[in-house]
């Protein structure tokens, strides 16, 4: 227990864990729409709704928002989306999306939204068998990304040594988009360099990067990834067979998965079938996930099949509903968690999609 | 880690690869071969309505599916992005072979060309048609629910649905039997496929096949230079005679999606990108993550896709 994490996490994720989500959104969406504290986005956005949200009672009536606009998060002060119940000048940091494609959106994150984030983090590290007091190499993107801030939550919450490394995102994303590939391949380079010269002493038990880049390690370091006690993986996409390989080249260390992005995460659940069913379960009840048909982005697909990822945050501070995330991946259904999880996440692919159109 | 290129079967009748068209010379020029090859305008292998003649249409078919295919191959070796075993169903069976140099691509356009000379069958012909159906998953061979029924064959298997709970296959035969099929069973099981008058992959094909074997007996095959899964049995075709015997059999014999991708991932495959629009996405179960490439946004995806992976993408030129 530190600082961060307040008194006894356990007990904080129990009674999130046990919260009534219908009674949930209540609290958050009038949080959101008081009309003294509420916040001046959703205030600004009363007169365009043709209902009062107010009167929603239950988690499934926000559909009734439709999409979130995400090009709202590119153009307005992340400010306005907390409620002015927050103490005003807000004290903080605005965090990035990936910023990948464009303009990235952004969002302001309130200290207690930083602990929620935190107390699941340390929740799911615990899970794992993380052990406390050990020392972490974090390879990730820094800087606006949120990622980064693993730095901290590694050091504050699981008293933790932590090194770090910085990786551009969004300099590999251009060098891939102007199929400059050769040079992406001397920025791994670069990457891998750095992390081998903080591994080579072997003081480092945890490396906390992205499955690609711990990818790039284990097939040019193999021996360091063999030293290392464990891994945790952030932020893309991850296979069966990369799954394989990382606990293969671990020998017996352990492999921690993540999934999730600046509005919200996901914990592992399971590693089923050898790596062939990856689950990951929200950070409830502040996130939610739902799978949704790629073309009629209001109706859940069956459990157990693919669609599209959409995203609810229920912050207190920062009220999101229905995100479209550009991920894809299978509802999971799952009797021990309040709300579906989500397996084997992908990039979202829109291509033909009837089964008439096999042949 | 290493690619695998998938190319499905079948002859969609819709227009495919204008955006891919549009937007990357190396495919206009493509199309412009085809052209030259095949006697077909540009317009008419790309988006123009299909002939109504039932072979004449399956043959210009045919064309459109698979310049569009190799032209998603050529952009991504424009950006040196090349697979280390290939395959495919039906068409793209013979798609893969010329990809995996097995033969020329003037060779196959112009027998794809010919096909349009296959005698239409006689009028009093019983109908026939295309099903898709599912199925229990099993090991082995799959069963399908118009077994034992005359004028019923298995044509394709696609394996297990993407949630594991069913089987896709294809069934063809007589028209008549598969609509009293479907009726027959659970709504939803067997679903005949409406325009589909050709009962591919079944020995009713025979008279296109006897048609075809003299100008299939023609073309100069050479051994592959990769690895090149057949889709008519669990083998990789490693000598000429082998694609060969693929070709002339092609027609008549069932074929299977999982005998290729399981061909594939035992060559080492790590990710399969699916060549155009021919395997539906999000249904099937690939023992790979797989990217499907129909237009030119897919090419991103693939390229980013490789790089998560851990696939080697070291010198490509810049994207157009």
């Amino acid at each position: 227990m530190t600082a961060a994490t307040g008194a006894d996490p356990d007990a904080q994720i129990a009674r999130w864990l046990d919260t009534d989500l219908d009674e949930w959104t209540r609290t958050v969406v009038r949080r959101h729409f008081d009309p003294v504290t509420g916040s001046p986005y959703w205030l600004g956005q009363l007169s365009r709704l043709d209902f009062d949200p107010r009167d929603i009672t239950r988690y499934d009536q926000l559909a009734a928002f439709g999409p979130f606009p995400l090009d709202r998060l590119r153009t307005e002060d992340p400010a306005d989306l907390v409620p002015l119940a927050v103490p005003r000048p807000l004290v903080g940091r605005v965090w990035d999306t990936g910023g990948t494609t464009g303009t990235p959106c952004r969002a302001f994150y309130t200290p207690d939204m930083l602990r929620h984030r935190a107390l699941w983090r340390r929740w799911s590290f615990v899970r794992e068998g993380f052990q406390p007091g050990r020392t972490w190499l974090q390879a990730t993107p820094t800087g606006p990304h949120l990622i980064g801030n693993g730095v901290q939550e590694v050091s504050e919450l699981h008293a933790g040594q932590v090194y770090a490394v910085d990786m551009d995102p969004r300099w590999v994303k251009r060098l891939i988009r102007t199929g400059r590939l050769a040079e992406v391949g001397d920025y791994t380079a670069h990457l891998l360099e750095q992390i081998a010269d903080v591994l080579e002493p072997g003081r480092v038990h945890y490396v906390n990067t992205t499955p690609a880049l711990f990818q790039a390690l284990r097939q040019h370091r193999p021996e360091l990834v063999a030293a290392l006690d464990g891994v945790r993986l952030s932020g893309t996409q991850i296979s069966a067979d990369m799954y394989r390989s990382f606990t293969t080249a671990l020998q017996g260390g352990i492999c921690g998965l993540t999934y999730g992005n600046t509005f919200g995460n996901a914990a592992c659940l399971d590693v089923e079938r050898d790596g062939e069913l990856i689950s990951y379960v929200p950070n409830y009840p502040q996130v939610t996930m739902a799978v949704v048909d790629k073309a009629d982005r209001s109706t859940p697909v069956a459990p157990g099949t693919v669609g599209q990822v959409r995203l609810t945050v229920l912050h207190e501070d920062l009220f999101l509903p229905n995100i479209l995330e550009r991920d894809q991946a299978l509802r999971h259904p799952t009797d021990q968690w309040p709300t579906d999880g989500v397996a084997n996440v992908r990039p979202l692919q829109i291509a033909t999609s009837s089964p008439e159109g096999l042949y | 880690m290493s690619l695998g290129y998938l190319f499905g079967g079948g002859v969609g009748t819709e227009p495919h690869g204008l955006e891919l068209y549009r937007t990357y010379e190396v495919v206009q020029c493509w199309y412009e071969q085809v052209s030259a090859w095949t006697g077909l305008t540009v317009g008419q292998i790309l988006e123009e309505d299909l002939p109504t003649a039932q072979e004449e249409r399956q043959s210009v078919g045919t064309v459109r599916e698979a310049a569009l295919a190799i032209g998603v191959h050529d952009v991504l070796a424009s950006f040196n992005l090349r697979p280390a075993a290939i395959g495919g169903l039906s068409l793209g069976a013979m798609t893969a072979s010329c990809l995996a140099g097995s033969l020329g691509r003037r060779e196959l356009f112009e027998m794809l060309a010919s096909s349009r000379d296959t005698p239409e069958p006689p009028a009093d012909d019983p109908r026939q048609g295309i099903a898709i159906a599912f199925g229990p998953v099993t090991d082995g061979a799959p069963s399908h629910p118009g077994e034992n029924l005359p004028g019923v064959y298995l044509a394709g298997d696609f394996g297990p649905t993407a949630d594991g709970s069913q089987r896709l296959m294809m069934l063809a035969g007589h028209a008549d039997a598969l609509g009293a099929l479907a009726a027959d069973v659970p709504p939803g099981t067997v679903v005949p496929l409406p325009g589909r008058t050709i009962a591919v992959h079944t020995p009713l094909r025979r008279p296109y096949r006897e048609f075809m074997a003299p100008r299939i007996d023609a073309i100069p095959f050479s051994d592959p230079e990769i690895p090149l899964l057949s889709c008519l049995e669990p083998k990789v075709l490693r000598t000429a005679a082998d694609v060969r015997d693929l070709f002339q059999r092609n027609s008549t014999d069932p074929i299977s999606l999982v005998d290729v991708y399981t061909g594939m991932k035992e060559q080492g495959v790590r990710l399969g990108l699916v060549m155009g629009p021919s395997i539906p996405e999000g249904i099937l179960a690939f023992p790979f993550p797989v990217v499907h490439i129909e237009r030119p946004e897919h090419i991103e995806q693939a390229l980013t896709t490789a790089y998560e992976l851990g696939i080697d993408l070291s010198g490509a030129p810049a994207l157009s």
